[in-house]
């Protein structure tokens, strides 16, 4: 029986720990710099619906690894289950033509593969994240295969959405969304599902700790401070401390998989120099940290005069999706996705508390309808983007963390494009010019990416296409770390399938 | 372009910005009687989370009551006729969770029940006391710290926030589905209107 270590309890290390417990003889020790947490309890879910807590407060970045063009604080979860703890499950597949974006663009890297060799691993995550999509959108093809759940239709605040984009040409489609469909009961407190609906690594990990509570042993509140070598090639094991304790233990293993997020997944490979990998493993060609990238967001809002439907946000999660920027004619720009969706001009609790009457409520509900935008956009790498280490520890455990990233122009000028285009739609459907506000937001650590890309060669990237650090024979980086570019998707769906892939990589090497 | 805002990702990712209110007020110019502000004005903490709240325990079948005569009241007046009865089930259950277990919320309602009977002292009845202990303008520094600022943060803004939803008052305007509803299976008909596409 080998004896597996999986590095960080996220989506990727609780994808690959089910997968590789599923395949063979292996018994898996996952670590988690975060502590335990129970999905669907009722009195959570009451304090965070009733918003008397901040119920993930504990659990963001010390304050000291903040950056202020891209923000680690809140965008990412250390805990058990990661950053799925409050995910939005949006789960568009990358395109062909993201695979192979150096080729047409010549900016940042290509994918050591193609479109079709991960075709068929992400039709099995989209199984595991029990994704609801349309099965007939063939854009990425599918190759016939189904969503386990069917798609939510459209609602009637979509309907003004809709209405808009077919005016202006623009096209649109099924949101593709990672929420159990024979479980979802439409709450809409989707951060913290009350039934365990919209996908998370917390309750999957849950499950699998029932289903291999012999093979399988969860340490949380236990940062891992270093990969430890035998020789250049070799990973024996790793240290790690325990939060409770403050005291440093090891622990062995047969083969290592560092599943700890973009950021951190790096700076372990950095603070494990040795005498043999003196900047850090896998770091000789100087990539490790490097090419720090993620989604700049755009966002619009306005407000259409008049509600005679009384329309206002039913369903509580995003079910419009247009990837109509999100072509090979954008790529060179920086494509796009957005969804947009309406939301009555006040909420009901907020008016009886602010003592308003139920006459002017019912007007202010009938008055206007506030219509939202928002999208993400592909950045393209700059080359003063860098992860490295800080120098003192965090309250977590963790090295703090210095970002240096810089932004093209071309991102700059299509972000503000994007922008546009949602005031276009919006003056469209008839909102007002003086209630029509916009924004961006920086990148930050939600879908940061490719600190540990992918590559062919040892000169190009920190691992292989089989996500096997170059150099070693048995350390793995499962993350976003190892993306050559993010596409304009939100990158869980690609990182499970990544996982499942090398999950069955590793079983047939075996 | 529009004017510039900002906004936490967070709050982006539900694509839902909250609006100004601006309608008339039904209970406005509301005061404290005299022998009442010192109480309910009294300093308490201006702590975020509910004070002492490793105290749990269970509120009385009479406490609870006292405390639903808000639901009441609020159906009432804003005309959500929403059936109370299997409400006051659920709600009577969420206020258990609250109240034992940590944080717990039992000193914190324990504080908002004395200030009720407080009121309720110089009208005529706890039902007529609501508009006061809800409305009534106060220029107190650091009102959140209060007895009264607590009680109407932790307790009075929470029930209210928990009876829209749960309670079905939300159909009043027409709408099938709310925040905190649990408006059934995507699939079926009846969890949310469909567009006409």
């Amino acid at each position: 029986m080998k004896s597996i270590i999986i590095i960080g309890s996220g989506v990727a290390g609780t994808v690959l720990a089910r997968q590789l417990l599923a395949s063979g003889d292996v018994e898996v020790t996952m670590f988690e710099v975060g502590p335990e947490f129970t999905p669907a309890d009722r009195r959570i879910w009451l304090d965070h619906m009733l918003g008397s807590d901040d119920i993930y407060a504990p659990f963001i970045d010390d304050p000291r690894t903040e950056n202020e063009n891209f923000g680690l604080r809140r965008s990412r979860l250390l805990m058990k289950g990661g950053t799925t703890n409050h995910w939005g499950g949006l789960t568009p597949r990358f395109k062909p033509e993201d695979f192979e974006l150096n080729s047409r663009t010549g900016f940042g890297a290509d994918w050591p593969f193609g479109y079709d060799e991960l075709a068929p691993y992400y039709a099995k995550a989209e199984v595991l994240l029990g994704i609801t999509g349309d099965s007939d959108n063939d854009d990425p093809p599918r190759y016939g295969a189904k969503f386990p759940f069917p798609h939510t239709d459209f609602t009637q605040g979509d309907k003004v959405v809709i209405d808009a984009l077919e005016s202006l040409d623009i096209s649109y489609g099924h949101m593709s969304i990672a929420r159990n469909g024979t479980r979802c009961i439409t709450t809409g407190t989707c951060d913290y599902c009350p039934v365990n609906a919209r996908y998370t690594a917390v309750y999957d990990l849950q499950q699998l700790q029932v289903e291999y509570s012999d093979l399988l042993t969860l340490k949380t509140e236990s940062p891992v401070t270093k990969i430890l070598m035998d020789g250049k090639t070799r990973t024996r094991g790793i240290e790690f401390m325990d939060l409770n304790t403050g005291i440093g233990h090891s622990a062995d293993a047969d083969a290592v998989f560092v599943c700890g997020g973009t950021i951190e997944s790096c700076k372990l490979l950095l603070a494990s120099a040795d005498k043999d990998w003196p900047d850090g493993i896998g770091n000789d060609s100087g990539h490790v940290g490097r090419h720090l990238i993620g989604h700049p967001v755009m966002f619009a809002a306005g407000i259409r005069p008049g509600n005679p439907d009384g329309i206002g946000e039913e369903l509580g999660f995003d079910s419009l999706i247009s990837r109509h920027f999100d072509t090979p004619a954008y790529q060179h720009k920086g494509k796009m996705w957005f969804s947009g969706g309406v939301s009555a001009n006040a909420s009901i609790e907020e008016q009886v508390i602010s003592n308003v009457s139920r006459t002017a409520m019912n007007a202010a509900f009938s008055s206007g309808l506030r219509m939202s935008m928002g999208g993400e956009m592909e950045q393209f790498e700059h080359p003063d983007n860098r992860v490295s280490l800080g120098k003192e520890r965090t309250s977590q455990g963790l090295l703090t963390t210095n970002i240096q990233v810089g932004v093209h122009d071309v991102n700059l000028q299509t972000r503000q494009e994007h922008v546009d285009t949602f005031v276009r739609i919006l003056k469209t459907a008839g909102c007002r010019d003086a209630s029509i506000e916009t924004g961006a937001l920086n990148p930050d650590g939600a879908h940061a990416s490719a600190t540990c890309r992918m590559s062919r060669s040892d000169t190009d990237g920190v691992v292989d296409p089989n996500l096997q650090v170059h150099g070693t024979d048995n350390l793995y980086v499962c993350s976003n770390a190892v993306f050559p570019s993010i596409a304009a998707a939100n990158p869980t769906l690609t990182v499970s399938a990544l996982a499942v892939r090398l999950a069955t990589h590793f079983a047939a090497a075996d | 372009m529009g004017n510039k805002f900002q906004i936490d990702r967070r709050q982006l990712v539900k694509l839902g910005f909250s609006a100004g209110v601006l309608a008339s007020l039904p209970y406005a110019g509301i005061s404290l009687a005299d022998d009442e502000s010192d109480e309910l004005l009294q300093f308490v903490s201006d702590s975020d989370s509910p004070i002492e709240n490793s105290q749990t325990g269970t509120l009385s079948q009479r406490e609870f009551q006292t405390l639903f005569t808000l639901c009441e009241y609020v159906n009432d007046v804003w005309q959500f006729d929403a059936n109370l009865t299997q409400y006051g089930k659920l709600l009577r259950a969420d206020l258990e969770l609250k109240t034992t277990r940590r944080p717990s919320y039992l000193v914190e309602y324990r504080n908002a029940l004395e200030l009720i009977e407080l009121v309720a002292r110089n009208t005529d009845s706890v039902e007529q006391a609501w508009p006061t202990l809800l409305f009534s303008d106060v220029a107190a520094a650091n009102f959140g710290a209060t007895r009264l600022g607590r009680a109407r943060r932790f307790v009075f803004s929470e029930i209210i926030a928990h009876q829209i939803p749960i309670s079905g008052a939300f159909r009043s305007f027409g709408l099938v589905n709310y925040r905190g509803f649990f408006g059934g299976p995507y699939a079926s008909p009846v969890s949310y209107r469909r567009g006409a596409i």
